[in-house]
């Protein structure tokens, strides 16, 4: 997938500075970073409402190019500097995960 | 490659941890050792650091690299882990509110850094907690 496929249904809003297209392989929804570290899987777009810098590591260290924040979750300026320059796209929405989930897949 | 280093973690210094395992993870990389072998050393000393930051008084990370494996030991001051039996089980966890907030406190970490590693050893008293691992290249 890729994130132009999904930014409208979600009404998301890119935080970082790099707007160029991203693409992805399939979604892990979670919070709990040990949950995320052990089952997800490279290139998946990381779905969560879990703001904060280890987020971003957690992220870099298996190789997750998006983050996307549900709830309207909006991260900090230290962490958007932080995936920028880890080069990890940043994307809130204001709906829920599970509405997030809907609507990429349209279930 | 031959590479050895130290990291020190701070109690609670939620906001830094990872220091240690996006360091070694760049380096790995740059020695070209293969993805799956990455993850495995990634998660290890992630969760481990973690462990460190959120559960000690604080301590130190040493990595020793060779053309075979990667051995990463975890020193800290205390308290220690009264049951390691315990603390190995899933969902078993110790975690205060704010660690929790921050995500961690599934209980999962050590079980994680278990499976990770192709030796994994662990000690530990009051006085604090050893924990050593290996993971080879091939
Ligand atoms: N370095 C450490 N010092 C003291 N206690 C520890 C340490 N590492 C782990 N523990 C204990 O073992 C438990 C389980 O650890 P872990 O499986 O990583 O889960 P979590 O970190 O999510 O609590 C912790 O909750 C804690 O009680
Ligand atoms: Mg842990």
């Amino acid at each position: 997938m890729r994130v132009i496929d999904i930014l409208n249904k979600i009404e998301g809003k890119i935080l970082t500075n790099d707007q160029s297209d991203v693409f992805f392989e399939g979604i892990y929804a979670g919070d709990l970073l040990s949950n995320v570290m052990s089952h997800a899987r490279e290139n998946n777009l990381l779905l969560t409402i879990m703001s904060n810098m280890n987020t971003i590591a957690v992220a870099c260290l298996l190789d997750l190019p998006i983050i996307l924040f549900a709830e309207g979750v909006i991260p900090t300026d230290e962490m958007i500097d932080k995936a920028n320059e880890e080069k990890i796209m940043l994307i809130s929405s204001k709906y829920s995960v599970v509405d997030i989930i809907r609507k990429i897949y349209g279930i | 490659m031959q590479a050895t280093g130290k990291f020190v973690i701070e109690s609670m210094d939620l906001d830094n941890a990872g220091n240690a395992s996006s360091t070694i993870k760049k380096m790995l990389t740059e020695a070209g050792v293969s993805k799956s072998i990455i993850k495995r050393v990634s998660i290890a000393i992630y969760e481990a650091e973690i462990n460190v930051v959120i559960h000690s008084y604080g301590g130190t990370c040493t990595y020793y690299i060779d053309d075979e494996k990667i051995r990463v030991v975890f020193e800290d001051t205390g308290p220690g882990i009264e049951d390691i039996e315990q603390a190995l089980e899933p969902g078993f966890s110790t975690a205060n509110n704010q660690a929790i907030t921050y995500g961690f406190g599934a209980g999962m970490g050590l079980m994680n850094i278990k499976n990770a590693s192709d030796e994994f050893d662990i000690t530990s008293s009051h006085l604090g907690t050893t924990l050593d691992i290996k993971i080879y290249f091939n």
